[in-house]
Order: structure tokens, then sequence, then C-alpha cells
């Protein structure tokens, strides 16, 4: 991976977001039993994920929503397309969602003539710049606000400015859509309804606006009653941005009079994910970006270098997960400092998953250099052989094994006495 | 009299013997017989962590055979007991890795928890910085990590509060990693660098003489970046050892 | 059929089920209410108003919850008001404050549609300048009685 261009001021804002969740986590004295809740929340919901969409199924059928289920990427696009083409519908106003984004929609659709507008305002501006999302929360953290200005073909780069340039402009696609498209945060179960959170109020503009609420929702997002929401709407907002809670929190339980509210539930490789204790705890993600704001490695390259479309350390596992061999390799850009999994507000073991998503990688991509470590664990195994080979190291140029750590650094000199050495000399 | 293993992984063997030496003094002063099994090589974390589960599995039990017989475990490494303590439970069977676990620790944890030390006799007149690297922060808890809302404690900062003259002064991100990540150092190296240069400028703006850590590795790296740093690991400090040449 | 073929990877693969361990929880016991949700709402961005004048829109708030400072909203026919208007005063019974999200869940009720609003619309998407007013309100003031 290549260090972000600008990676002090990349590394310092997303420092600061960690800081701020920080804080807000401090002021929770029961902060650390509350994660606990939720990940016995999580965990207890993705073992019973049958009945619990069972359930959710038919109480939202019942409030008149009406539900499809896309086994993939290829269905969920297919059936957003056939509901936009029931009601005639041209222009589609997006609020975040990044299972959108992992099932290629904007392509998808626009390719077939439709045109989709997405409204937060960082994922509007990537899609203006015609870049991914580099964050799953805060999608242009990578951008500069001059880059933002001519993004926006604006001389002004002054945020409230330009933010109000968006309000402006994308209003006019907020008054004119055909239907609007929203993730769903949660899904309640007892209720049949479903939560969107937002602090721009654009799910809310969308939705009431347009005719057509097509919500797409990953089956991992379903949790059990209400009482179990207040748990995550306390930790999400706090761990994503530091903030009490996002300023909008809907509830979607029936639509309105005349309008329809249609929700996809989408497996897309998710059940795959079940059954095995090592690499399930990932369904139990809120999908709030804590770890990748805590993340040392993430802070400094950005999560463009990350080629899975979620990044940062959730987004290793989860794209090891999809494809090991196409995304794999995501698994060792990390140091495994554990602070990801320290940040989770639903105590995924994320770093753990990474180490044994190493294991997974190997033992199904041959690479060259792996002869070397097998030599090398071969001769750990022989405490003599290891023992001479040391000794010969002593006397090997400081060349020869200088290339093994790479440039621009200086290779630690080999003690004249090892600790062994020693030992023996007592 | 308790018998104590000492593990030295091979960096501190090799490189850092002096490290090995302070561990090996203070626990004899503190009374236990200490003994280095001379077959010991490595805990196969490096191995682990590449994802060549076969070959950790065999040097764990190689490990178990090496160590079993003893009532303590103790190393003067943080990430490498911490791989004995928590990462075994993946490579040993249950049986082994409960016996394994229970007497393995990391050196000041040994003293701080186990020892209960409460003087040293011990001075060293220079000012410090404490980097505080992951494993022994995150997985053995010398310290409490910041990201966890729970009371403050740092085992390591006690046992630096009982040797005399010394002064400990604040660093910047001190809990965060320093970027060596042991292979990782290898297969990312801009970015490994670029942390480490980014954890030695924290140090140079704490003003302090000695950076001080609990895991070689760390401070390996981040001497290779800065030959000139003066680094001790803390057993050095609390053996009374930092200034003898060996 | 899809919904079938999910169900049955979800059921197949499905190893151990995990029992719930928690039948309750609390999040935090607040003494002040109405203080503290006035300092949660500033934080928010929202204001205190002695007065509906100036606002487009009044809105009537079921509770509000003090940790947060967002105040439940459910009865409106017409969704959009929560977010067309550049700003919005909310009417709020102080003796309908309750402490936490807890709390909260306990008095939801939903005919059709709810909301939590806890302030004016922000966005902090360019360099992290927090702006107020990025689709929803610009303005958000509650007015308490």
């Amino acid at each position: 991976m290549r260090v972000f261009n600008d990676d002090k001021w990349l590394n310092e804002s997303l420092n600061f977001v960690r800081h701020k969740r920080d804080l807000a986590s401090k002021k929770l004295d029961n902060w650390e039993y509350l994660r606990e809740v939720a990940s016995n929340i999580k965990a207890h919901t993705i073992t019973h994920l049958d009945s619990y969409l069972e359930e959710f199924e038919a109480k939202a059928l019942a409030n008149g929503i009406k539900v499809h289920w896309a086994v993939d990427a290829k269905e969920h696009n297919k059936i957003v397309e056939s509901i936009l083409k029931k009601h005639n519908a041209k222009k589609i106003v997006k609020s975040k969602s990044m299972l959108t984004e992992e099932c290629e929609l904007n392509p998808y659709l626009e390719n077939r003539g439709y045109e989709v507008i997405d409204t937060d305002l960082g994922e509007r501006i990537v899609q203006l710049a015609k870049q991914r999302p580099s964050h799953i929360v805060l999608p242009a953290i990578h951008l500069k606000k001059e880059q933002v200005a001519t993004i926006f073909n604006e001389q002004n780069s002054d945020p409230t400015y330009l933010t109000n340039i968006a309000r402006v402009r994308l209003r006019e696609h907020f008054e004119s859509c055909d239907a609007a498209i929203t993730g769903v945060n949660f899904a309640v179960a007892s209720e049949g309804a479903f939560v969107v959170c937002t602090n721009e109020g654009n799910a809310d503009l969308g939705t009431s606006l347009a005719n057509v609420h097509i919500a797409v929702m990953g089956i991992e997002k379903i949790i059990p009653n209400m009482q179990d929401l207040g748990v995550f709407l306390t930790l999400l907002a706090r761990s994503a941005t530091g903030q009490d809670i996002t300023t909008y929190s809907s509830i979607f339980k029936k639509p309105s009079r005349g309008k329809e509210i249609h929700l996809i539930i989408v497996d897309n490789g998710r059940s795959q994910m079940l059954g095995d204790e090592k690499f399930e705890g990932a369904l139990k993600c809120i999908r709030c970006g804590a770890c990748m704001n805590t993340c040392p490695v993430f802070r400094r390259v950005g999560g463009h270098e990350y080629n899975y479309v979620i990044p940062g350390p959730i987004g290793s596992n989860l794209g090891s997960s999809r494809d090991i061999k196409e995304y794999g390799k995501l698994a060792f850009a990390s140091t495994l400092c554990g602070s990801c999994t320290a940040v989770c507000p639903v105590k995924i073991n994320l770093h753990e998953q990474l180490v044994a998503y190493r294991g997974v990688y190997k033992s199904q991509v041959k690479e060259s250099k792996d002869r070397y470590y097998k030599l090398t664990a071969k001769i750990l195994t022989k405490p003599r052989v290891y023992r001479s080979l040391i000794k010969l190291a002593k006397y090997m140029p400081h060349w020869l094994y200088r290339g093994v750590w790479g440039k621009g650094r200086v290779a630690p000199k080999l003690a004249k006495k090892s600790f062994k050495d020693y030992y023996e000399s007592l | 009299m308790k018998r104590v293993a000492l593990f030295i992984p091979c960096f501190v063997d090799t490189v850092y013997p002096r490290v090995g030496v302070a561990t090996l003094r203070i626990l004899q002063k503190e009374g236990f017989e200490v003994i280095y099994p001379k077959n010991q090589t490595c805990c196969g974390q490096p191995f682990f962590n590449s994802g060549f589960v076969k070959e950790a599995k065999e040097l764990a039990e190689k490990f178990y055979n090496d160590f079993k017989d003893y009532d303590y475990i103790v190393a003067p490494s943080a990430s490498c007991i911490s791989m004995v303590k928590h990462h075994y439970k993946d490579l040993l069977d249950a049986d082994k890795f409960r016996e394994i676990n229970k007497k393995s620790f990391e050196i000041c944890e040994f003293l701080h928890d186990i020892v209960k030390i409460k003087s040293l006799n011990v001075s060293f007149n220079h000012t410090i910085a404490l980097h505080q690297s992951c494993h022994g922060l995150r997985e053995l808890e010398l310290a409490t990590p910041s990201e966890l809302n729970l009371p403050y404690q740092n085992k390591i900062e006690n046992l630096l509060n009982l040797v005399d003259g010394l002064e400990i002064l604040p660093l910047a991100n001190a809990q965060e990693c320093c970027g060596f990540g042991g292979t990782f150092s290898i297969n990312e190296s801009e970015v490994s660098k670029k942390m480490g240069q980014d954890k030695l400028a924290n140090f140079k703006a704490s003003g302090a003489e000695y950076l001080v850590g609990y895991d070689n590795s760390c401070l390996m790296h981040l001497a290779s970046l800065e030959p000139e740093l003066k680094t001790l690991h803390v057993i050095e400090i609390l053996a009374g050892v930092a200034d003898e040449s060996f | 059929m899809s919904r079938s073929k999910i169900l049955k990877s979800i059921k197949q693969n499905i190893n151990s089920r995990v029992d719930r361990e928690f039948t309750t929880y609390n999040i935090e016991s607040i003494d002040n209410l109405v203080d503290r949700f006035i300092d949660s709402l500033k934080r928010a961005g929202g204001e205190i108003v002695d007065t509906i004048d100036g606002f487009e829109i009044v809105l009537n708030a079921k509770f509000a919850v003090a940790q947060n400072g967002a105040c439940f909203l459910n009865n409106e026919i017409d969704r959009k008001v929560y977010s067309y208007y550049e700003s919005i005063v909310i009417l709020l019974d102080k003796t309908k404050i309750v402490a936490t999200m807890k709390e909260a869940m306990g008095l939801v009720e939903i005919d059709d549609f709810a909301i939590f609003m806890s302030g004016p619309s922000k966005t902090a998407d360019i360099e992290q300048s927090l702006v107020i007013g990025a689709h929803g309100a610009k303005r958000l003031g509650v007015k308490l009685i």
C-alpha cells in the first residue's frame, strides 16, 4: 500500500474523529458494559437469523411494506430496476448505502438510462468526482475543500458556501425525483419496521417527496426488538463521530397514503459467513466506521488503497470472506495492533479474524516466498541447526541481510555474545 | 524455590542480550531458581501471523515440550509471550493450552502481579518516554488501553516509579502502533517506515533522553530508522544494568 | 425462490446458537432531566426558544431524551415536514423528558412513521468542517412548555 500523499493531514483528521469517539465513550460510565450487551444481542440475532427474518417479513408485510429477497448483487440490482420500471421512475435520489456500492447499483442503473443522484454530501462529492467513497461514514475525507470546490465548479472553497451550493442544487433533484433509495441501519423484527439514521436529513427528504421508497438491507441488519434498538442508537453515533445520536433517526413502519415502500433483503454471501465461529462475528457489524478511524494503517493510506468496497479492518475481513484470492491480501495490511477490536461497539475481534484469514489465504494461494518461511520454520524446530546458523550469521556481511528489511533502514547489529552464550558462561 | 523458565526470543538473544541478563538477574534476586531451557528457539508468532498455521503448530508443540516442566515461563517480550498466552489456543489442544496459559508471564507483568515487587534499590537519573507496544497493552493489559472506558492503571509506570531519579515524560500517541508488525515491516515497508517515523517524531517532541519499551521488536524497528536512538527495555532499568556494557 | 434459498442457506449454516445474556440493561441515570436535555440539544446545534415566531413550521414532540437532546415526533401526516423546511420549532412538554434511549423505547409508539430529531441538519463532509443545514432544517428550536 502507498502512503497517502498528504498523510499528516489525513491521519490527523481521522485521529480527531477517533478522539471525538473517545470523549463520547468516556462520558458514558456503562460504555464497556453496553458494548457487551450490543455484542450479545447481535451474536444472538445472527445465530437465530432465520426466525428473526421470518418474523420481520411477516410484520413488515402486514404493515404494507413490500418485501423482496435477493440472493446476490445481480438479483438486487434487477429487483431495484423492476420496481423503478413499474413506477416509470427515471430519476432516483439515493441516501448512503454501502450495500448499493457493494452491488454496484449506480453503474447498473446508469447503463440502463436511469439518473441516480447520491444525496449525502460526501457521496455526492465522490460521485461527481467519479471516485469510490474512501470511508463508509466520511466518504470524502480524503479530499480537501479546494478539491471539492473544483468538483463543484466553484471558486470559493469555504465549506459552508459549498454545502449551501450542494443544498440548493440537490434540492432541485429532490423536488423532481421519481424514487428514493435508502439503506437500512436497523430492521426491527418485532415491529416489522426499519430505521434510517442520517445527520443531513437527505433520507427523510427523498423518501417523503418521492412516491416510491426502496430500502435495501443486508440480512444481518436485523435486530430483535425496540429495546434492543435503544442500545444500538446509543452506541452508533458515539462510535462513528462522537455525537450522542445522529440528527435524524427515522423509523419507517408503513408507507404514506398513496405511496409505496419496498424493502429488499439481500444475502450476497452473508449467509455463507454463518457457522464458522472464527469469522461469523463480522456479521455483527453496525457500520460505524470506528475501526477505520483508529487504524494506524488506514489513517496513513486512506480508503482507496483497499481494493474492497468497504475499507479498513472490517472491510479487510468482509472482503476476505467474499473472495479470499481477490481480497485476502488485505488481511496482511495490518500490524495486528488490536485498536480496531478495542473500539468496535459490538466487540468484533477484528484483528484476530485478520490473522485467521491469513491462514486461509496461505492455504489457498501459493507464493514463491512461502518456501523461505517454511525453511525458517523447519530450522527453528531443530535447535542445533538454528544455533549453528546464528553463529554463522555473526560473520555474515551487513549488506546480505540489509536487503531483507528494505531500503531506508539500518539493520540491527548482532551482539558479540548472545544471551545463550552468557548463560552458559555463568 | 519456584523454578522459572526464561523464554528469550530470538531478537533478544542475538541483538539485545542484556535484556535477557537483566531478566535473569532480577528474577534470581527475587529468590527464583531461573533456568534457560537450551532447546528453545521461537514461539512461532511470525509464522502464525503470516498464515503458516501448520508451521506455527509445530513450533507451539515444541515450545510446550521445552517449557512444560517449570513453575513459571517468563519472557522479556510482550508480543512473544502474548502469542503463547493467547494465540496458542488456536495451536495447542485445550489442556496443553490451559497449562501453559496459567504460568506464562511477561517479565514486568510477573514482577508487578506475581512477585508484587515493592522496592528496587536502583537509580536511573535520566528522562524517559514510554512507548506502549500493542500486544502488551491490548492483549496483556500492562496498562489501560485508551480505547476502553476503564479506570487508568499502568503496571509499567508503577514499576518505573520505584526507580530513583527516573522521570517519565509524556509521549504523544504513546499507545499508537509503531508500525513494526513483524512481517508487516517487510511486506508493507513504506507504511511501516511512515508509522515508525511518526513515532520517532513524537519521541523527539517529548524531549526525553531514552525511548523505553517492553518489546524490543518495536525498539529494534525504530532504531533501524534512527540509528542514534537511545532505547532501553524496561527491565534493563529495573535490574540496574542500563549502564552496563555487554 | 430466492426467499427460500436464503432462509435455507441460513438454517444450514448456523452452527451453535447464542442465547441472550441480558434481559434488560441500564444506560445512565440522570438527575436533572431538563438541564441535561437543554445541554444535549445545544451541543447538537439546537436552541431553546420562548417563542415560535420566526420559524417556518411548528411540530409537537411526544417526548424527548435528555441524554442526546432528541425529540420524538410521530404524528405528522405529511412526512416531508421533518426535513423540508429551513426552520422548525418543536413544542415539548418539559415533564415528558426521559433520561436515555432505554426509557425512550418504553414510550415509543409508531402508527406508521416516527422520528427522533436531535438538532438542525448538519454535515462535516468537507474537510471535517461542521456546517449546519445540509438538506434539512438550518435551525431547530425547542420551546419548553
